[in-house]
């Protein structure tokens, strides 16, 4: 089943995406409204939890690229958290694994924000 | 086996249906997850193409056509529509070294198409005329008959 959910959680010192299901050409694009709104809501510091996903194509790469430059460009940073290691290895096929921090889990992507 | 298809509008409502045929070829030919992920990530980029480029200027999608075929160990699937070719050449180099601020979004479908399938053949049709583009990925990793009730195992009996 190829589903898709998201939720925003904060109040850690950062703001904390949980996505649940696969990031593609359909599902992407709610993926990069959420972060954009996180960050113009003032949350700069993010975190992506990607325990719960299974896939991430391009256009899931581009969500979470949007989401670092957004981030950084309002002085904070965004942290991928917990990607499995078939959702990992596409991050470093497209190169952006010199781009994007990834951490075991939510916790220490928090702490690397702090 | 015979070959299996799948023809349905090239639009990104149906992107689910599409992939859910890899979880076919999965099935039918012994395709292993690894192998499937890395597959169903390459139609997903190519049948973005379609939708993005190839059909972009149409006011109603054409259709796309899914084949899959096993040759050996070799998952084969073909991709077939009518739009406006959109090949591996007419795409910019993918943009994979530059710094945050300066690294382009987007722009990296045929490069993921190209590392996640061991060949890759585009030809492209005449725009709509009736001769379609015709895209082949190629997947080694199957394991024929391994997946069937009855099938001989691989590397069976001689």
């Amino acid at each position: 089943m190829r589903s898709f959910e998201l939720e925003t959680r904060s109040g850690d010192g950062a703001a904390v995406l949980e996505v649940a299901g696969s990031v593609d050409a359909v599902t992407a694009p709610r993926l990069a409204e959420a972060l954009q709104a996180t960050v113009a809501s003032g949350e700069s510091r993010v975190v992506v939890d990607l325990a719960g996903v299974s896939y991430v194509s391009s256009a899931g790469l581009r969500a979470i690229l949007s989401g670092v430059k957004a981030a950084r460009t309002a002085g904070g940073d965004l942290a991928v958290a917990a990607a499995q290691p078939q959702v990992r290895e596409v991050f470093e096929l497209a190169g952006l694994t010199t781009i994007v921090v990834f951490h075991d889990d939510a916790v220490a992507a928090i702490a690397s924000l702090a | 086996m015979p070959a299996m298809t799948m023809t349905k509008p090239a639009k990104k409502a149906q992107l689910a249906v599409f992939l859910g045929f890899v979880d076919l070829i999965s099935d039918r030919y012994g395709l292993d997850r690894d192998h499937a992920h890395r597959l169903k990530l390459a139609l997903e980029e190519a049948i973005v193409n379609v939708v993005e480029h190839g059909y972009a200027t149409r006011s109603e999608p054409g259709d796309l056509t899914l084949t899959a075929d096993v040759e050996g160990d070799v998952a084969v699937v073909t991709l077939q529509d009518h739009g406006t070719p959109f090949g591996p050449d007419d795409a910019p180099p993918p943009d994979l070294d530059s710094d945050w601020d300066l690294r382009r979004v987007g722009g990296l479908g045929w490069h993921l198409i190209r590392e996640l399938t061991d060949a890759v053949a585009y030809h492209p049709g005449d725009a709509g005329g009736g001769r379609p583009n015709i895209l082949t990925l190629r997947v080694r990793g199957g394991h024929p008959g391994a997946a069937e009730p009855g099938g001989a195992p691989r590397g069976g009996a001689a």
